[in-house]
């Protein structure tokens, strides 16, 4: 042993090993009590997730290989596709995951139509698995979940929003406390929500869930003359909130440096196109009841192609093209044919140039979810430090 | 009176003196703060830091004040991304030492709190103990395994996929 080197306190231990892959520091657990102890405290575990957030986000993908789904993750700056390991067995059209929150996926499985789904949590870098049986419910409706975290009671909740078939509006909320380990049903705003149809789609910003809704105002074949906004669920709170939104098409719901952002594409003659990001800002003021307001904070060139935004990586959008060719001459035309594309586009905002890159394996447009490894453990969350 | 060309002494434990630039003490935070409360006069007693890692510390603090100076001087433009490319891999010759006086800079980067040092310093730990087994964890930072073995054996199988490699 080399008794030469000084002695380094806790903080500085954990300096270090927040910077490790997960895999990691559940090895390193049995060094010493006392590195196990720091290992699996609160603060180690939201410094390591901290640190993987900011520097090592990836993109999730979803497939199916003929018999379940498969996982793959992709670091853009790598451009190396990395196929997940020890997965549960996922169902592809019965299990639809639903949320990608600090390391943990939401899956909600749905056996039945008529009945609330139950759900599957899993820490993909931990190779944790937990089961959560659905509410008992005689409810005939659709099921609008969303997933995120409680700050205040420290916990991962699971929030279904009960609407009904024709209208989809929300009639019964009902909340799952991973702590608890049990369904609640919870009071909400009726008169708030009323007419008020939701989106599946739901996105999880800093412990508020938003889902994309509509509000029908006219009688009418289409949806055009629908309202667009969002719909807002603070975990903590278990409060809603509707916020107006800038746009009149339907977005795509994403997440930009921390917050609810919106990834619009106008699509001009000649199959051009260019994207709007929308920031949505706390307005900083006297009140402090948090008022929002949206930033456009970026508008790109015309591009002679149909973009169509998915996410966002690193502060860069990633995005489907259609028609990519005319940007990209010689692009291998066999993309276009029976298999779906293979590559992805980065949209740099700041060098407003758009990069083409390979994903060398086949995936649905839909299923992109942005993840990043964490420790965030799925049962007996320790809240006092050892 | 330009106040780079000041200077300022600090002491190690050790009862040697180093004397450093204003804009490298400007690194450290710690250094600052005491100049601020008890002027540039005096010596700067850091009886935290040995002489051998003081001279590190000092060496790094140089480096990154004349950076600091040189994209400045050319309005901030001309040093661009090949500047910080070269800076980083100073950083990484630079941390290349034995075990004991890296995380002696480590120790002394938090005392002096320069937080770039402490990051570079710590990442450069976490990149060399990433892949090691539980025992040459405890080799490399002088760590008693006090478990039983039958504590260890336990702790291994409950997560047996962490402990292969790649």
């Amino acid at each position: 042993m080399d008794s030469h080197v000084p002695f380094l306190p806790r903080d500085i231990i954990t300096n270090i090993l927040k910077r490790l892959p997960v895999k990691f520091p559940i090895r390193f657990r049995c060094v010493c009590k006392d590195w196990k102890n720091l290992l699996k405290t609160p603060s180690f575990i939201s410094a390591h997730l901290h640190h993987s957030q900011n520097q090592n986000p990836f993109l999730l993908f979803t497939r199916f290989n003929g018999d379940h789904t498969l996982f793959d993750l992709l670091d853009c700056s790598m451009q190396q596709l990395v196929e997940v390991q020890n997965v549960p067995v996922i169902e592809w059209v019965r299990d639809r995951l639903v949320s990608s929150c600090n390391g943990l996926l939401c899956f909600r499985i749905d056996p039945s139509l008529t009945s609330p789904p139950s759900f599957l949590l899993w820490n993909p870098a931990a190779s944790e698995v937990r089961q959560v049986p659905g509410p008992l419910t005689d409810f005939d409706g659709l099921f609008f979940v969303g997933f995120g975290f409680n700050p205040i009671l420290y916990d991962y909740q699971i929030v279904i929003n009960y609407g009904t078939h024709f209208s989809r509006e929300v009639k019964r909320v009902e909340v799952y406390s991973l702590s608890v380990g049990s369904w609640k049903e919870i009071e909400f705003d009726e008169n708030l929500l009323e007419g008020i149809s939701l989106r599946l789609e739901s996105i999880t910003v800093n412990g508020v869930i938003f889902w994309l809704a509509s509000k029908q105002m006219m009688k009418g074949d289409d949806g055009d003359d629908d309202a667009h906004m969002i719909v807002s669920f603070n975990i903590a709170m278990e409060v809603f909130a509707l916020i107006q939104i800038p746009v009149s098409d339907s977005p795509r719901l994403t997440v930009y440096e921390g917050k609810p952002a919106l990834l619009v594409s106008t699509a001009s003659e000649n199959f051009k196109s260019f994207i709007d990001l929308w920031v949505m800002e706390e307005e900083t003021g006297l009140s402090s009841k948090g008022m929002w307001t949206w930033n456009k904070k970026y508008t790109s060139d015309v591009f002679p192609c149909i973009l169509s935004p998915l996410t966002i990586w690193r502060s860069q959008i990633v995005c489907n093209v259609v028609k990519p060719d005319e940007l990209f001459p010689g692009t291998n035309r066999e993309g276009m044919k029976d298999e779906p594309a293979t590559f992805l586009y980065l949209f740099n905002l700041t060098t407003n140039e758009l990069k083409m890159f390979p994903t060398g394996r086949l995936f649905p447009d839909d299923d992109i979810f942005n993840y990043c490894e964490s420790l965030e453990p799925l049962d007996n969350r320790q809240v006092e430090e050892p | 009176m330009a106040s780079s060309s000041k200077t300022i002494t600090v002491v190690s434990s050790d009862g040697d003196e180093f004397e450093m630039t204003m804009k490298a003490a400007e690194q450290s935070k710690l250094i600052t703060h005491m100049l601020d409360e008890f002027g540039v006069s005096d010596k700067v007693p850091l009886y935290n830091v040995n002489s051998e890692t003081m001279a590190k510390v000092m060496e790094y603090c140089k480096k990154h004040a004349d950076h600091e100076a040189a994209k400045e001087e050319d309005g901030g433009a001309a040093i661009g991304a090949g500047g910080e490319e070269e800076l980083k891999k100073w950083d990484d010759e630079f941390l290349k030492v034995e075990n004991g006086l890296l995380f002696n800079i480590i120790l002394a980067a938090n005392y002096l709190e320069i937080k770039s040092l402490l990051d570079s310093s710590c990442q450069a730990v976490a990149d060399m103990i990433k892949g090691k087994t539980p025992e040459q964890i405890r080799e490399i930072f002088n760590i008693k395994n006090d478990f039983t073995p039958e504590e260890e054996a336990k702790l291994r199988s409950e997560n047996e996929w962490a402990f292969q490699e790649d």
